[in-house]
Order: structure tokens, then sequence, then C-alpha cells
């Protein structure tokens, strides 16, 4: 196996609750451990609130770990000093899902992909002017955009600056957090063939944070499901697609429109997503688990093996095994 | 059958300062009674538009109808003044819009808000009113509609306040529900729940409902027949079980091989080019210039809707090449 470009181990993120005058902390993540191999897609699923945004940050180091730890090459972020810091930074890019939003509006297109190349050391203006102008082809636009606003562009075009932006100084790692769901779908299979073209060429890791799991499976090499915090299950696109273990998984998969009239949509899940205010004990999903029991109710199940390239969270599996 | 809506070469511009943008250019629509319609395309194809003519929600100083009709229950609509369109307004047309959030007022309860709409449309007295929004939130499936008639929208979730705007859309008795882009802000099992929930609902009260969605497998899991529309066109219509098996119009066809198909890994098929400025619309077909069967009569003349088989219409001039 290759050795893991990122690794995470058993990461934490707690938020404090303001306003409850209780001094509660809100466990965005969540005892998180999960791998990303160099030229390798991960998935990351789950609905909103689930904490896949706020593991992305922890992944740039946008924010604080509460508690495990980040290794990128095997080097802890935490352990290094500011300019080996720096230097990690610049192998770890971000494309956010608003493109309106993530570029400066009173910046010329050049500008916004030139910004990283010169706070980064490329001191010879004219090596700089060739190096956007090459990576601008590289996401399929021309010359003519140098010069324009962002306002001048259309959704999908931003979003290709962005992404030139994210690879202008070649890291091995991009957090995609939703790339594509602010775009039509014509567009969006535009990124998305983009994506994979960079990824072959310049051997780039992903993290593609989506709720959308049909364009995940289209991308990901593995998926990660995450809800309330956790990864409730991790593996293989195919596998995860095709024979779902955790009683999530398996009604989010379920819960997707199909294209074709004749497959109805299947019995969905009752109940809301628990809030910070009404946090289960437990696992998380008991509440809205057709399975759960006592146990349930009471212990939360760790994340263990099932088989080569499947990792599931749920007291069902243990039980399984045990009789 | 008598359609309950019937939209006939409907033709709308927007004043601006650099012309006439024309955002809908003769579209026709039939909506029979009980019947689900899928409205699908593009941002800015003119879905949204479409529902707000109807609902006279025009901007009265920019927005032109240059021509055409908008029959409702056989009487015309366009023409009306804004005191008759208040007396339809939720009473016989309703309307369930994309953010609840923003369609609820925040500082009033819920309660409130549906009492309001219930003693002026129905003429209840206020503890009648009460009483039936207290049973109109159990007929939408919200547990304890007596704490919630005494929340403030912000104290429910996304699904919830999409379930109360649904409860509010159909508590005076309308026949035509206008819903534009009802779960797009939804997570998968959410929209899984609300799509069943105005199905049943629907059905049950023998509503029509126009669903507006840029999402091909809402329609195909909800409706009965589809409209495709392009820049202020509808280029295909029929019964969703042939538009989307057996698509006629290249924009169509496009549209469906953009979505990423779980059962092939093969690359995404972009359409081509980018949505024309309305300002100077392509001449002849609107499509034209996107297309890859293009030929000299789409770049001259507009194609018309025709019958290619049983209530499937298609605008497109290859259709002639098959006869």
């Amino acid at each position: 196996m290759f050795k893991p470009l990122l690794s995470l181990q058993r990461v934490g993120k707690e938020f404090p609750a303001r306003g409850t005058g209780k001094g509660l902390s809100y466990k965005a993540v969540n005892e998180v451990s999960l791998d990303i191999c160099p030229g390798e897609t991960v998935g990351l699923v789950g609905e909103s609130g689930c904490g896949k945004s706020t593991l992305g940050y922890l992944v740039l180091n946008l924010l604080d770990l509460t508690s495990g730890e980040i290794l990128f090459e095997g080097q802890n972020f935490a352990n290094l000093n500011k300019d080996q810091q720096r230097a990690l930074k610049s192998q770890i890019q971000i494309v956010f899902q608003d493109p309106q939003s993530s570029l400066n509006p009173r910046f010329k297109i050049e500008q916004i992909v030139e910004e990283p190349l010169r706070l980064n050391g490329w001191r010879d203006k004219q090596k700089r002017k060739e190096r956007v102008r090459q990576l601008l082809d590289k996401v399929g636009l021309g010359e003519e955009y140098l010069a324009r606003f962002p306002h001048e562009l259309s959704g999908g075009q931003r979003q290709r600056v962005a992404i030139a932006r994210a690879i202008s100084l070649n890291p091995k790692l991009i957090v995609l957090d939703e790339p594509t769901s602010a775009l039509d779908v014509s567009v969006q299979a535009q990124i998305l063939n983009l994506l994979k073209k960079l990824q072959r060429d310049l051997n780039l890791a992903f993290l593609f944070i989506s709720h959308n799991l049909a364009v995940v499976r289209h991308l990901s090499n593995k998926v990660a499901v995450m809800y309330f915090g956790r990864i409730i299950e991790l593996a293989d696109t195919n596998e995860l697609f095709n024979n779902p273990l955790h009683p999530y998984t398996k009604v989010l998969l379920q819960s997707i429109p199909n294209i074709n009239p004749e497959k109805p949509l299947l019995v969905e899940v009752e109940g809301e997503i628990p809030t910070l205010h009404k946090s289960p004990l437990g696992c998380s999903f008991h509440s809205r688990c057709s399975i759960a029991n006592d146990l349930c109710r009471e212990a939360g199940p760790e994340l263990q093996f099932i088989k080569e390239g499947h990792w599931v969270s749920c007291n069902a599996m243990s039980r399984g095994r045990k009789e | 059958m008598e359609p309950l809506l019937k939209i006939s070469d409907l033709h709308v511009g927007f004043l601006s300062y650099a012309g006439v943008a024309r955002v809908l250019n003769g579209i026709d629509i039939e909506l029979f009674p009980g019947e689900f319609l899928g409205l699908v395309g593009e941002s800015g194809s003119g879905k949204s538009l479409t529902a707000n003519a109807v609902l006279g929600l025009l901007p009265a100083r920019s927005a032109v109808i240059s021509k055409g009709s908008i029959m409702f229950e056989g009487k015309e609509l366009i023409g009306r003044s804004e005191k008759e369109f208040q007396g339809l307004r939720g009473k016989k047309i309703s309307m369930v819009f994309q953010e609840p959030m923003n369609a609820l007022n925040p500082s009033y309860k819920i309660g409130k808000q549906m009492v309001e709409i219930l003693k002026l449309h129905k003429g209840l007295s206020n503890k009648e009113a009460k009483a039936e929004a207290v049973r109109w939130l159990t007929q939408v499936h919200i547990q304890n509609p007596e704490k919630v008639v005494k929340e403030y929208p912000y104290e429910l979730s996304g699904g919830m306040r999409q379930r109360v705007l649904l409860a509010m859309a159909l508590s005076c008795g309308s026949q035509l529900l206008l819903a534009d882009e009802p779960t797009t802000a939804l997570d998968v099992t959410i929209q899984a729940q609300i799509l069943r929930l105005m199905k049943e609902t629907a059905d049950q009260l023998g509503t029509s409902v126009l669903l507006i969605t840029h999402d091909l497998a809402v329609v195909a899991q909800t409706c009965q027949r589809v409209a495709v529309m392009y820049c202020g066109n509808i280029v295909e219509s029929g019964p969703v079980t042939k538009v989307l098996r057996e698509p006629r119009h290249p924009y169509t066809k496009a549209l469906l091989k953009a979505l990423p198909n779980p059962d092939s890994e093969t690359e995404l098929q972009s359409i081509p080019g980018s949505v024309p400025n309305l300002l100077s619309p392509p001449a002849g077909c609107r499509f034209h210039p996107r297309c890859d069967l293009v030929k000299k009569t789409c770049r001259e003349l507009r194609p018309q809707l025709t019958t290619v088989s049983e209530n499937h219409y298609v605008a497109c001039w290859r259709e002639e090449d098959h006869v």
C-alpha cells in the first residue's frame, strides 16, 4: 500500500455552545480517523451540520484541533515552526462552494491567480505572469480573461479561476468543499471532468466534500459517510454503494431520487437530524434507526474493520459477529 | 377534460438600460386537475418567472407581458387588478418557495402566520382558525402541533419549515400549487420526506401541482408529465417516462447525459458553450449555437412544439428529418 499523504488520527473539534449558560460544548468533529493517499479522491458525504466542512477546515489548518492529530507526509503540523508551517500550508489548498464569494471582487483574474505565487516567493514578475497564463490554460480559460473581474464571468468560469488559484503552488492535496453545488448540471459536468483531468496530470489527492452522492460516486475512490460529527462508514466507492452496511448509509442511498420513474423512492427515514440541544446519548443515529436497541441508546459504537476496504461503526455489526 | 391552467404563447420581457431582455419567448403549458407537472431547466431559463407570472407577481415597473394568455379555471389572469390577484393568491393558487426561512415572517409565531390567512380567506373566527391551523400541521405530519404554533420560524428545522409552508399553501383549499424548488435547500433524507408528503397531500385533496426544479430525478419521482425549458422556451414536453427514457430534443438529451451515472465510469458529457445573453438571443432556435445537430433552418426560424407521439411534443427542426 501507499504511504498516506494525509493521516487524521482521532481528530476532534469542539465549539463552545454559547447562550446555553452551562459551559457546554458542541462536538462538531468527533474522533475522526481517515487516511488519504497520493493521487486518491476520498469523498466525504453527509447532511448539513454533520461536520464535513469543519473537517475540511481542520485539514487545511484553518481551525485548531481540540484533540487528536493530523499528519501530512508523516509530519505533525503542530510540531513545526512558522516557516515550516507556511511551506506545508502551500501543499494543501481548497476550492469553495461559491466562487462568487471566494474570489475578491476588486481583483482582476490575473491578480487573483497571481496572489498565492507572490506570497510564496515568486519574485520575478515576468515568471509569475507566465505561470498565470499557463494555469488559466490548464483550466480551459484563454488569455482574454486575464484582465476581467469575477463579476464578468459565469459561475462555471469563476469556479475554473478558483481551481487555477488552488493548483498554482503545485499542491499535493486539494480540499473540494461542495465545488459544484452552486452550478447547473451541464456546467457541473464540465467542472467534474476538469477536476478528473487535473488529478491525472498533476497527481493530486482530493478530499471531496459533498452532499450529492451521485457526484461523489462519480469522482471518488473511497467514500466516508459522516453523521453528527463521526465517520459512521468508510469503504471503497463501489463497495459502499453496492453493499452499504450502516443503517444510515442505507437510508441515505435510498433517499436519492432515481432518474428512472419506475424505481420509486423507498421507505425513507423518519425524524430529523439531531441538533446540539437534543444530542442523543449512545449511537447518534439511534433516534432515527429502525434496528436500534437498548445498547445503542447507551453506548456509541466504534469504527470497526469489516473486511478489506470497509469499516463500519454500528453496534448491530458487532452483534452479528458475536452471534 | 378542461385544463385547470392553460398558458398559451406567453411572452415576457424585462426592460433594462441595455434594451429588452426577452426572458419568456412564447411558452405553452397546460395543467390538468389533480396532475403533477414538472417544469425543469437550468438557472435563468425562466422557470420561476413563469410561476410568478401566473400569480401576478412580476415587477410592474420593469416586466412587460407583450403577448399571450394565462387562463385559470377558464378565466383570463393577465390584466387583472392587484386586488383581484390578492383574492386568488393563497386561496385558489398557492406557492411554496425554495427557502422557507425567507418565506416565513421571522418575527411572528407560526400559529399567527397561519391564522392570518385562514381568517382572511376563509372568514374563520380566531378560535376556529387556531384549531384549523393545528389540524393542518397534523396533516403535514408535524409532531406536537400545539407546541409548534407557539414557536418562531428560527426554532424549526428546514424540513419542518417547509412542512409549515406546505400546510399554509393548502389550508385554504387551493386548486393549484406552484412549488418553486421546494426541496433544493433540504438534505436528501428530508427531501424524500417532503416529496412524499407533497404527493400524498396533493393526491388526497385533488390539488394540481406545478413543480419547478432543476433536478430531473425529483421530477422522475413525483410528476406524471414534464416540460423542459431552455432560455425562455419550452423545448420538449410529455409524459415523464417518455421524455426521460426517449428524449427527442438535443437539449434534453444533453441534460440527461450530463448527469453522473452510477452505472458508467465514462467521462461526463457537458454541453459546450453557455446560456446565451437574453438581451440579444440567437435567432431561430435559441439552442442552435450549442447544438451539434444544427442545420440551416435552425439558425433562421424558431421551431414550434410539434407532436412526436401521444402527448409528447418537441420543438426541434431535426424532427422534420424523421418524418
